[in-house]
């Protein structure tokens, strides 16, 4: 049967039998990883090298070799100018190198609430952004509340689950809830 | 999800698949030994095509320098960004199957051969369209 590899890491760990040798060539690849991000996104805009290079104001042949620049060899403001070139915003994230699993959940969620936070202050003084900002807000509390529940399915199959009592929040409006009461 | 807001972008919407042709992976050890700074970067702008198919980017439309657009849809992946200062020019030889979503890796070879590399990775890709390979 044909071989067939689903990444280029198992495609290296085949094709290398010394293996000190596929290791120096996967770190090889890794190296360049912060490049090819950005050479990808330039991809997927749409955009030729040309095309980057004339919104920079770079020759051709910098954006090339910035697109194959090793990650400690390719400055912020260079990231930042590439980034801007493409429309798109850099946003760098500063995380403790050893960081657990869980306190990413945890980080990731105190940052969705700093960004819903700000979204439920938008519609004070516009009835109709009040309407979107909370057709989203349920959007999003639906949402959020089924993918948890799809993750702990997985982890419940795995232990043959007991029963679970969820406490999930009410996705009906006040002023239904409160027409819905007899007078 | 009930919604995907247009500026998240979007995650992996193809499972391509590589696979090599008769014969690449001895070849490729032979080459490796007289190249082998040029195969560590040819492999590592393989990983970048990949993942640009892998995105969902039409392999026609995928306008990266290292890659060469070669006679029956073959795309040859050179060497830049080697890290040695004057690289021989090599190229790894490849056919994006779109149908069944496989990426055929050929052969390599350097400039010497290149008339007869580029001619047999278009038979490479000929037979396959044929089913006489793949």
């Amino acid at each position: 049967m044909t071989k067939r590899f689903n990444s280029v890491e198992d495609l290296v760990d085949n094709l290398y039998e010394d293996k000190a040798e596929a290791k120096a060539t996967k770190e090889f690849i890794q190296s360049k990883e912060l490049a090819r991000i950005c050479t990808l996104l330039r991809v997927n805009s749409g955009l030729s090298q040309d095309e980057v290079a004339a919104r920079l104001k770079w020759s051709q042949s910098k954006v090339s070799k910035f697109e194959h620049a090793d990650n400690k060899a390719i400055s912020v403001s260079d990231l930042e100018d590439y980034t801007e070139a493409l429309d798109m915003r850099l946003e760098i994230t500063f995380t403790p190198a050893k960081m657990k699993i869980v306190e990413r959940v945890k980080m990731c969620f105190f940052q969705m609430q700093t960004y819903l936070n700000q979204l439920s202050g938008m519609g004070k003084k516009d009835t109709k952004i009040q309407a979107g900002v909370d057709g989203f807000m349920k959007e999003a509390s639906y949402n959020l509340m089924l993918q948890a529940l799809e993750c702990l399915d997985k982890g419940a199959k795995a232990k043959k689950d007991k029963s679970l009592t969820i406490h999930a929040p009410t996705l009906i409006d006040q002023t239904e809830a409160e027409a819905a009461v007899p007078a | 999800m009930a919604s995907t807001p247009d500026n998240i972008p979007k995650e992996n919407t193809a499972n391509w698949q590589m696979e090599y042709a008769d014969g690449f992976e001895p070849h490729f050890r032979r080459f490796n030994k007289s190249y082998p700074t040029e195969c560590k970067a040819m492999l590592s702008n393989l990983e970048t095509f990949f993942r640009a198919l892998q995105e969902g980017t039409n392999p026609m439309q995928i306008t990266l320098g290292f890659i060469h657009h070669e006679p029956a849809g073959v795309k040859a992946i050179d060497q830049k960004g080697s890290s040695s200062k004057k690289p021989a020019q090599t190229r790894l030889y490849v056919y994006p199957e779109e149908q069944r979503k496989i990426l055929h890796l050929i052969t390599t070879g350097d400039k010497t051969n290149q008339g007869k590399d580029v001619n047999y990775a278009k038979k490479f890709v000929e037979d396959l369209r044929e089913g006489k390979s793949g």
